[in-house]
């Protein structure tokens, strides 16, 4: 089963095309178009218009690429949420445009479940893991429980990327911040202190970030407190995430979503998994980030447990939560 | 250091059997992590550490059953307590007669009252960090705890009760009304306050 | 009161269909302080749009809009 997937969150529009492969998941393209505000933040429609450009050259170049027609199609699915409404609704319209045009079935999938299952999907031995999920917008401790994908600790205030992001704004490092800092945090030599900031199983930035700018003002090397950013946030981070293999007693770990490409927060997380006698996976950078790849493989996973949804019927939920979704696919 | 019986291995902590000047005693002892630098373990074990016993001794004065600590050290993340020889509530609970459960269930509710008439929120009140014994209920692992006043804060203590009932008790759902029973008989405000945002957290649907 | 219409003409009814259908969910899915009304007649596909001021109106028309040239676009490529 051939099926193409449309992402559409947020700054990011992709279109992935994948195959079923015995129950594993073979990626046959995967591209995706980042829109890169010219100063500040998002804005949603700018960026639903942005995706709205570029939505039909992607659905045919993800095709060209993975040589197929688009005859070969069997099924096409999007993210139906969570995420910024105007571009939900953008990423929605081109696929039921495209699942009438070529008269093949339409799915919605969960964006968070999409980027655990991508994981469960494209890596060998990664059955049942804790998906530690960070992003701009989202900071999840994802795992699979009593049937359901539940979410065991998550951010009360800012997604990671997020408080990356502001405090590169504000020191000046430019849009996406993230691999500069950690460039930066590489040159960096004394820790200063910032707040750790658990409450039970869930997480808070913003008193960091306004603790770092603070430390800048004050002329402290820029060098220094990228280092003490990293190390405190993904310090804490590794610390929920290895709560929640413990409470749900699982031995894989996963990560995803566009801080994972941090080679710090993968040491992090590797050393705890070692310790823990566990396994540390991470997907290629393309299904870690934002993707259509990983929307059309859930697509297929729920397809093929006998869910079905009509055009009429395909809404978009900017709210839709984790653990709303009913996991017909598992046992 | 000699070998101890570790009865119980945590995410955070570790829980052996010791002995202190002839008692039978726990070492609760928290766990260094090589994925994070020195500075940082060392501040979060020191400081975890000094939290939670203040938190256990600050209970004790609130007139909640909890164990006599021994002895703290703070460098190393350890704090060595009276070894409590009852049975987890968590256990008994269900062989436990009606009428013995709804008395128990209030004592319960009584003493969360005495943590929050102080500002302590226990932060992992489950039946399995409850102990029986001479017909006390010992509340033990403050871990997660911190002193807090705010009403969603003593909310979410008593949903996360309310969730570890439902699971593991889920026979017995009067349980929990038991339980606010006697959270509203001790509570020097008003619990209905508390009581709303126990609903308020449901609806809102996050998993703990 | 403001209220604009649009009347597309489409070179297919196929297309007019699906631009319709696509459509569909974000029509009942309703913009705040706007009301919408659609039609479709062979390939002739109207869109009436009513909100309560000018802006409300001109941020309803942009939405619609990009979403029926997002339609288009796709049906144009497959």
């Amino acid at each position: 089963m051939i099926c193409l997937g449309i992402e559409g969150t947020a700054h990011s529009i992709g279109v992935g095309v994948v195959n079923d492969d015995d129950g594993k998941c073979r990626v046959f393209s995967n591209l995706i178009k980042i829109y890169r505000p010219e100063k500040g933040g998002i804005h949603p429609r700018e960026a639903a218009n942005h995706h709205a450009k570029y939505i039909a050259d992607l659905i045919k170049e993800s095709m060209e690429k993975a040589k197929i027609c688009s005859n070969d199609i069997n099924l096409v699915s999007f993210s139906m949420g969570p995420g910024l409404g105007p571009c939900l609704r953008t990423a929605a319209t081109a696929a039921r445009a495209l699942s009438l045009s070529i008269n093949k079935p339409i799915i919605g999938v969960n964006h968070c479940v999409a980027h655990l299952e991508i994981g469960r999907g494209t890596l060998d031995d990664c059955n049942d893991p804790v998906l530690l999920y960070t992003s701009g917008a989202n900071t999840q401790v994802i795992a699979f429980a009593e049937g359901r994908y539940r979410v065991f600790g998550e951010t009360l205030d800012i997604g990671i990327g997020n408080c990356l992001d502001k405090f590169g704004r504000n020191v000046g490092l430019g849009f996406p911040s993230g691999p500069k800092i950690e460039e930066l945090a590489k040159k960096g030599k004394q820790y200063l202190k910032l707040p750790y900031s658990i409450k039970g199983m869930d997480l808070a930035f913003s008193g960091l970030l306004t603790a770092a700018g603070q430390y800048y003002e004050k002329g402290e090397s820029l060098e220094d407190i990228c280092y003490s950013i990293q190390e405190t946030t993904f310090a804490a981070l590794t610390e929920v995430t290895e709560r929640a293999m413990a409470h749900t007693e699982k031995n894989n770990v996963l990560l995803g979503g566009g801080v994972a490409s941090n080679k710090r927060l993968r040491e992090m997380v590797q050393i705890m998994a070692e310790e823990r006698g566990a396994s540390f996976f991470v997907p290629t950078r393309d299904l870690c980030i934002d993707n259509g790849a990983m929307i059309a493989w859930l697509g297929i996973l729920m397809y093929k447990s006998g869910i079905r949804l009509k055009v009429e019927g395909s809404f978009i939920d900017q709210r839709f939560r984790t653990d709303m979704v009913d996991v017909t696919w598992r046992d | 250091m000699t070998n101890k019986t570790v009865l119980y291995q945590g995410a955070e902590a570790e829980i052996c059997l010791d002995n202190y000047m002839g008692h039978k005693a726990v070492q609760k002892r928290r766990l260094k992590k090589s994925y994070r630098i020195k500075q940082i373990d060392n501040h979060l074990i020191f400081y975890r550490t000094k939290e939670e016993a203040k938190l256990i001794t600050e209970s004790r004065s609130c007139g909640v059953s909890v164990p006599i600590i021994y002895d703290v050290d703070l460098k190393n993340g350890v704090i060595t307590m009276e070894y409590l020889q009852g049975k987890r509530v968590k256990d008994i609970l269900n062989q436990m007669s009606k009428e013995e459960r709804k008395n128990i269930c209030n004592k319960i509710g009584q003493s969360i009252a005495k943590f929050h008439n102080n500002d302590i929120i226990h932060g992992d009140i489950t039946t399995s960090n409850m102990i029986l014994l001479d017909d006390c209920v010992y509340f033990i692992d403050f871990g997660l705890g911190e002193k807090n006043n705010e009403i969603e804060s003593k909310g979410v203590d008593l949903h996360v009760l309310m969730e570890a009932i439902e699971s593991t008790h889920s026979q017995y759902s009067d349980c929990f009304k038991d339980v606010l029973d006697g959270y509203c008989k001790e509570l020097k405000t008003d619990a209905d306050i508390v009581i709303k945002k126990i609903d308020e957290i449901v609806k809102r649907g996050r998993y703990r | 009161m403001r209220s604009a219409c649009f009347v597309f003409n489409f070179d297919t009814k196929k297309e007019a269909e699906v631009v319709a259908r696509s459509l569909d969910p974000e029509i009942k899915h309703k913009i705040p302080k706007t009301n919408v009304k659609v039609s479709l007649s062979d390939k002739t596909f109207t869109l009436e749009i009513q909100a309560n001021d000018t802006s409300s109106l001109r941020a309803a028309c942009n939405s619609y809009l990009r979403w029926i040239n997002t339609a288009l676009n796709v049906e144009k490529t497959v």
